[in-house]
């Protein structure tokens, strides 16, 4: 069931059954995937990430929350991507000047793994850090993101934000289940 | 009895019996946590049920056994320990031997150690005692022990082979018996046995075998529904079939009267499947049929079942399955054709045929068998206490773990072999078949446009080829997907007949809709599903025939089993004339247990729904029929994972009738593609009824609502540009769809018809299920998705809006109305 997987391991292919998140006090050390997202630096663990695309052609889906950017072809399977500007409650540019990456992030619903596209601003690099470098988040400051930050990495001369992916998902089934929202 | 069912019984009943052995496994590492609890008594509950609707009532029996240890477990009178798992494997084994025997058309007996086990462990921990007995155990002895233990053997009457030592172990109560299970099994898979496979095994050979039946059916038959051909084909599916027609009884042709049946026939059948299986198939035509059945090879008698033979490897079991049944010799005496090899045969086998008489399996052959061993020391044993008895049972389950394992393996060896015509096939490798051949075909049509590209004549004849291969891969692989809801609904008479019996209430069943196809893993998901609600019917619903009378009902309840289409969706409905729910008991229920407010009415809808949540039972007796308060939770959850829904109206006095409302899953739909502000949208074609030009026609407004006029009707219309807030202007010329909508003729304006698709629906995923106007998505041709439009939901929804539009205009302006 654990996975121990090695550091810098390549992304899974889709379908692979992802070691769960909680044994990683086993591992010493996590590869995180950091992105950019309205000027702030967020890290998730690359277990969680199949892989990176660039952003590509949407098909928009008429009378779906604003944060969901649209779906598109993954291989044969249709995948939802949600712009995570949304709910961390930052500017939308309409204009999308620089390209944007859509991070397909692997989560289970039951025991059926879901892929689901989170659209962030760019995506610089993956970091691996020990698990005790990861500190508290502050419960103040981050604005609406604090809440889907579970921690923070100290990084060159800022901090890193550890997505909590999974609540991020649960916001954004929230938001889609009442219908309305952003 | 139709051996489908019996198969589709023992298919289910395999794959719950994995459920209830891992659910156990889980349940002891995890310490009694409810899930598990829930999960393995969900289990055994749904073979106890399956295997009472089959008729095999000693299988329903001994599960009922283990329901009520777990019952205990769930009402935590029981505590979960390694002791209490051990034997709750043991019995989920000893399950498994009933249920394979079964198959191979025999019966076991639970041991009476098992039982007493069983009743030892459901008291309380506090009663039962810790029994230390001395180790007397000759290892070698329970290891031959263990693995000579394949299930099947303690088929038959014990007869003592042998004496020998009762051998004693300590229940190790520290160790768990899991964690022992594993490392045998491990070690088991590895090495060998130290035994050989149990002699079962060494038996077969592979001499082919078959039967000579004559078939001749009476004149009338037809007339009474018999379908020769069907019975004929169903004979050649049991093997390879050599049919000589025999038309010896024709008359003249102005003599002949086609309401008659003149012919006979026949068959040289080779097959391996036993001689019950061929008589099966005349099941239901003998009475008025002549049928004659003789082996065509005839063999010694082999001491073995085909079923009761479980294979070590699937290799042998194979092989042991290809054995001719013996036995059963038709008086008509066609002699016994010697065998054309045999080369796997022990020479030791007992070559006595017994025509005539069931074979005798295992505790008759020259057995080194544990099990029957150990069995033979059963009527000695008895004689002791209850609790020493008990616990030496338990210390044999220590020593028995790796014959768990190889029974848990032989489950899966089993279904290998059970039959070499269907295949079962992971859904979802299925699924992804289905969908590529799908894809496929949308491919193939796209290259069909490039026909027309100057240059590419050549290629023409390759791709009309290819088009038709594709049509014919993609037609092939849903064909494998879809069956009629037939299948679902076969097996119910049966139920109902036999729940008539034991309830003595008389029920006349009434189906209807039984060609309405549906995915097959809905029909094998729903069937569970169905006996709950069917149980429940008769158990909770329908009245005594005394009781019926007195409230002026027919004697006869009725339950009526409908399956239709709704739209894009298929209802399936269970319907009683029964007594209907007992909205004060629910009610009354549901605020005690908190589920509802205190001051609900007894009419508020969100009542009835109460009997969906988990644990909620109004019934506090338990009885054979219908649960414990498990089922409706059951019946929810199982419809909610294939993406359906249940709801359930009710009358007091007049009947209940559940509801299913399932989407196609997975299905390729004929489409229209159509564009609307610049997106492709796939619409079904089945919601199409015709497709104008709205150009001429006259947009028009009746009572403030849009309005085309199509050959003098005025059709109310629905702008999916307006719905979906296109920006874009709008184009000069649209088309209209039209569609019905609770009967009434609606037209939906779009930008563009752009031609035909065939279209593999995807879900849209659980973030985007509550928008009702997207049935689902498909990739196109380009690779492009494109969204399903269902126009149901979208008329539906521009109704309502249109509701709320009118309702916020009559309160800005009250005074107008008023």
């Amino acid at each position: 069931m654990i996975e121990n997987s090695p550091i810098s391991s390549p992304p899974r292919p889709a379908g692979t059954p992802i070691a769960m998140e909680h044994h990683s006090e086993i591992d010493r050390a996590q590869s995180y995937v950091i992105f950019q997202l309205g000027g702030e630096h967020y890290a998730l663990e690359v277990l969680r990430v199949q892989e990176v695309l660039d952003m590509g052609a949407l098909t928009h889906v008429p009378g779906s929350p604003n944060s969901l950017r649209g779906v598109l072809n993954l291989r044969g399977h249709v995948v939802p991507v949600w712009d995570l500007r949304i709910p961390f409650g930052l500017p939308v540019d309409s204009s999308i000047s620089r390209a944007p990456c859509v991070l397909m992030v692997e989560s289970f619903v039951g025991d059926q793994l879901r892929v689901t596209g989170l659209l962030v601003d760019r995506v610089s690099d993956v970091l691996e850090f020990p698990n005790d470098s990861i500190q508290p988040s502050p419960p103040m400051g981050l604005g609406k993101a604090s809440s889907y930050v579970r921690g923070l990495i100290r990084w060159e001369e800022s901090f890193l934000l550890v997505l909590d992916v999974d609540r991020v998902f649960l916001t954004l089934m929230n938001i889609a289940g009442s219908g309305g929202g952003f | 009895m139709d051996d489908r069912f019996l198969d589709m019984f023992y298919e289910e009943a395999r794959e719950l019996l994995m459920v209830l052995e891992e659910g156990l496994m889980e349940l002891e590492s995890r310490q009694g946590d409810r899930a598990f609890v829930d999960k393995v008594f969900r289990a055994a509950h749904s073979i106890k049920g399956a295997a009472a609707m089959v008729g095999l009532g000693s299988i329903a029996g001994f599960t009922d056994r283990i329901e009520t240890v777990l019952d205990k477990i769930r009402s935590q009178t029981v505590q979960v320990d390694s002791q209490v798992i051990s034997v709750l494997l043991e019995a989920r084994d000893q399950l498994t031997a009933q249920v394979e025997a079964a198959a191979g058309g025999d019966t076991v007996e639970p041991s009476p150690q098992l039982l007493a086990s069983l009743d030892y462990i459901s008291r309380p921990a506090s009663e039962r005692v810790q029994l230390v007995e001395p180790g007397t155990a000759e290892p070698a002895k329970a290891t031959q022990e263990a693995a000579g233990k394949t299930p099947p053997e303690s088929t038959e009457p014990v007869r003592p082979k042998r004496k020998r030592k009762p051998s004693k172990k300590k229940p190790d109560a520290d160790e768990s018996a899991a964690a022992k299970l594993t490392d045998d099994a491990g070690s088991s898979d590895m090495n060998p046995p130290v035994n050989p496979p149990a002699p079962a095994e060494s038996t077969g050979e592979g001499s082919p075998k078959g039967f000579r039946i004559r078939f001749a059916p009476g004149r009338e038959a037809l007339k009474r529904g018999l379908n020769p051909l069907g019975v004929l084909d169903e004979l050649t599916e049991l093997g390879e079939a050599f049919l000589t027609v025999d038309p010896s009884n024709v008359p003249t042709l102005d003599a002949i009267d086609p309401q008659l049946s003149y012919l006979a026939w026949e068959i040289e059948l080779r097959t391996d499947e036993p001689i019950e299986r061929v008589q099966d198939v005349f099941l239901f035509v003998s009475g008025e049929c002549r049928v004659e059945i003789t082996p065509l090879a005839s063999q010694p008698a082999s001491a073995f079942d085909a079923a009761s033979v479980m294979g070590e490897t699937p290799g042998i079991a194979t092989e042991a399955r290809t054995r001719l049944l013996p036995g059963s010799e038709p008086a008509t005496g066609v002699a016994p054709v010697k065998p054309e090899a045999s080369p796997d045969r022990p020479a030791d086998e007992p070559a006595t045929a017994k025509p005539g008489m069931r074979p005798v399996p295992s505790s008759e052959a020259p057995s080194s068998s544990g099990n029957s061993a150990e069995n033979s020391r059963l009527p000695g044993q008895m004689a002791g206490a209850l609790l020493p008895e008990s616990a030496e049972a338990l210390s044999k389950i220590n020593r028995s773990a790796s014959s768990r394992a190889a029974s848990a393996g032989t489950a899966a060896t089993a279904t290998r072999t059970s039959s070499a015509t269907r295949i079962r096939v992971d859904a979802s490798q299925l699924d992804d078949l289905v969908g590529l051949a799908g894809e496929l075909a949308v491919l193939a049509d796209n290259l069909q446009g490039l026909r027309d590209i100057h240059g590419a004549e050549s290629y023409r004849m390759a791709l009309e080829s290819l088009e038709r291969v594709c049509r014919q891969v993609r037609d092939q692989s849903l064909e494998l997907r879809m069956v009629p809801v037939e299948e679902l609904f076969s097996r119910f008479p049966r139920l109902i007949r036999d729940l008539a019996d034991k309830s003595g209430k008389e029920i006349q069943l009434r189906m209807e809709g039984q060609e309405t196809r549906l995915d097959r893993t809905i029909v094998e998901k729903l069937a569970e599903p169905m006996i709950h609600l069917i149980r429940n019917s008769v158990d909770h619903g329908l009245e005594t025939p005394a009781e019926r009378e007195a409230a002026g009902k027919p004697r006869q309840g009725r339950i009526v089993l409908w399956a239709g289409h709704e739209g894009d969706r298929v209802a399936l409905k269970i319907e009683d004339d029964g007594r209907g729910l007992n909205r004060h008991r629910i009610l009354e229920k549901g605020i005690a247990r908190g589920l509802i407010p205190a001051n609900t009415s007894p009419d508020d809808p969100r009542v009835v729904g109460l009997i969906f949540e988990p644990g909620f039972s109004t019934r506090d007796t338990v009885s054979e029929i219908s649960g414990r308060g498990v089922g409706l939770d059951v019946v929810r959850d199982a419809v909610r994972a294939l993406r359906g829904s249940v709801s359930v109206q009710s009358e007091p006095g007049r009947g209940t009738c559940f509801t299913f409302r399932l989407p196609l899953t997975l299905a390729l739909i004929d489409g229209l593609l159509v564009e609307v502000a610049h997106e492709k949208y796939v619409v079904p074609l089945s919601q199409v009824e015709e497709c104008v030009a709205l150009g001429g026609t006259r947009p028009a407004l009746s009572s403030g609502r849009m309005c085309v006029s199509v050959r003098d009707e005025l059709v109310p219309l629905v702008d999916l540009r307006k719905l979906f807030e296109a920006r874009s202007p709008k184009p000069k010329r649209q088309e209209i769809l039209l569609t019905r909508h609770g009967g009434q003729r609606v037209g939906v304006a779009v930008d563009r018809l752009l031609g035909r698709v065939q279209a593999v629906i995807q879900s849209l995923g659980d973030g985007l299920s509550h928008l009702g106007r997207f049935s689902g998505a498909t990739i196109l041709g380009d690779g492009a998705v494109s969204l399903i439009l269902d126009l149901t939901a979208i008329v539906g929804e521009s109704r309502a809006a249109e509701i709320r539009l009118d309702m916020a205009a009559a309160g800005s302006k009250p005074e107008v109305i008023s």
